[in-house]
């Protein structure tokens, strides 16, 4: 592993929990042009993923993971497109991360959701919902990686809760980027409005998650195993 | 195909239009330049796709757009005017107007966002990427062909699965189970194939030297031209812009709107994709033969 990416590894986990900051420091102080800012800060923060994943120099085995679930994740979205909030993103992005370490589980996030939005038309709110899901895989990896994800109702626990965390922070984003003069009224009513999306959210992926929960660590543990890949 | 020969430019050129129009149209409320916007995406959208898909991108905005300016005019009680007062809320005149200017911006930055959706084909994205980003662009091409592929694989499982046992339970807790099956064998042959599709790129040289590209666009004179007047602009807009933005102020009172050459400069950089249409005089060759290459090309495509 080169310098360079031990260095953007250690910046990684800065920028995540940075941009959630800034976006809140923006509001706090009242500063103006939020939406922009905060989306450029969403995009910048995407950088550090991107270079990385790019720099370590992968064989295109190491790619396909990241590929097929990708592919999976979006082909789940066109196919739930008619039932609102129900969608296996988030449990593919969770078992992606979890099966498959941070910096794939990133990728499989942030390209679902960039992907799917050629389908679903892009918008401000593209780069959010990247940097969002993208978080999603990363906590999965980490939290995977010290082994705290390995009984089926610790995994649909952490899948409720992340798809909870996704909703927040995009509803967050929407107070800070198009409400000015935010206060507690407003803030609340958003929230309110987005909260059956989310519980509707949380509740799918839990559904999803629960069978999957040791069939698919399994599975793809024998495809690592037997390919040499991950 | 989107239509125009603003589409046949150089992605670069496309690219920066877009970000200066969404960016000027996100940086500002002044009612006079969220209305430019709005009316310059709007014909865009119009050229580019007709009335129809115009009126279908309005009505999926609608209810954020609305959303969005109740929010921001109902809880607000720094006007001057108000206009009804219920306990903790109150309605101001100065609240509804500011509520119209987000909600205006918001469709303005929406529209555009649907000219870009039809103007930068993924093609084109993954274009500008590919030298800096190699292999996240590959990845985003395999992708987009892996997901029509699970999609028509599962459409086939399901297909004779159904024809082999004859009918499904129907219940919510059997369509999940069948959801959830069904993703778990597209995860294992997807693995399985993609594994194949690896090897025979490592057979094929895939990382044995720095991937190269070749330049599908090329740097016409006058996308240079056109790139350099959009940069000039896009500088004159920014002063003239934060000018008037800094005169004009929605609490306590709205403040009426000046005349100023800020928005002359600011419909002119929006109607990039108009004025780059002089071109054809010059040329009235270009855009046919070039884009009826590319039509036939993509129509081919489609129907593969």
């Amino acid at each position: 592993m080169s310098r360079f990416v031990r260095v953007i590894q250690i910046v990684q986990p800065i920028v995540l929990v940075a941009l959630p900051v800034i976006m809140l420091l923006w509001a706090w102080l009242k500063l103006p042009n939020a939406a922009l800012v905060t989306s450029a800060c969403a995009c910048a923060a995407l950088v550090p993923f991107f270079v990385g994943f790019e720099k370590s120099r992968r064989r295109a085995r190491d790619l396909m993971p990241v590929v097929v679930l990708t592919a999976l994740a979006v082909a789940g979205r066109l196919v739930f497109a008619p039932v609102p909030a129900i969608k296996p993103i988030v449990a593919l992005v969770v078992m992606g991360g979890l099966c498959f370490g941070k910096d794939n589980g990133f990728m499989i996030g942030a390209l679902a959701m960039l992907v799917s939005n050629v389908f679903f038309g892009q918008g401000p709110w593209t780069p959010w919902q990247m940097f969002s899901m993208g978080l999603v895989g990363y906590l999965a990896g980490v939290m995977g990686r010290h082994g705290w994800l390995t009984r089926r109702w610790s995994i649909a626990a952490f899948g409720a809760s992340i798809a909870l965390l996704y909703g927040f922070i995009l509803d967050t984003w929407t107070i800070v980027g198009f409400v000015s003069n935010a206060n507690t009224a407003s803030v609340l009513t958003t929230y309110a409005a987005g909260l059956v999306n989310n519980v509707a959210s949380a509740m799918g992926t839990v559904a999803f998650l629960v069978p999957i929960a040791h069939t698919w660590p399994r599975m793809f543990g024998r495809i690592k195993k037997r390919y040499q890949i991950g | 195909m989107a239509k125009g020969l603003f589409a046949t430019y150089h992605p670069a050129v496309c690219m920066l239009f877009f970000l200066a129009a969404i960016g000027f149209a996100f940086s500002t409320q002044h009612p006079a330049y969220v209305v430019l916007s709005c009316a310059m995406s709007g014909a865009f959208l119009v050229y580019l796709r007709g009335g129809r898909t115009f009126l279908r991108t309005m009505g999926t905005c609608v209810p954020l757009v609305v959303f969005v300016g109740l929010l921001n005019s109902l809880f607000n009680a720094a006007g001057a005017t108000i206009l009804w007062q219920w306990g903790p809320f109150s309605v101001c005149v100065e609240g509804l107007c500011y509520g119209m200017a987000v909600g205006g911006m918001l469709t303005a930055v929406l529209l555009w966002f649907a000219c870009y959706n039809e103007v930068m084909s993924e093609d084109k994205f993954t274009y500008l990427f590919a030298r800096r980003l190699p292999t996240v662009s590959l990845m985003v091409t395999m992708i987009s062909r892996w997901t029509p592929r699970m999609v028509s694989r599962g459409r086939n499982i399901y297909n004779s699965q159904e024809a082999l046992i004859g009918g499904y339970d129907q219940s919510k807790r059997g369509k999940l189970h069948r959801g959830v099956r069904m993703a778990t064998v597209l995860a294992g042959i997807g693995m399985e194939d993609s594994i194949q599709t690896a090897d025979s790129m490592s057979a094929r040289g895939y990382g044995s030297a720095t991937r190269t590209s070749y330049a599908r666009f090329k740097w016409h004179a006058c996308e240079r031209v056109a790139l350099g007047a959009l940069g000039a602009l896009v500088v004159a807009n920014a002063t003239l812009l934060a000018t008037d933005a800094e005169a004009f102020t929605f609490y306590p009172l709205v403040s009426p709107v000046e005349p100023s050459w800020g928005y002359a400069t600011y419909a002119l950089m929006l109607g990039m994709p108009f004025w780059v249409e002089i071109e054809r005089l010059r040329r009235p060759w270009r855009e046919s033969s070039f884009g009826k290459r590319r039509r036939t090309q993509l129509d081919a495509c489609e129907h593969e």
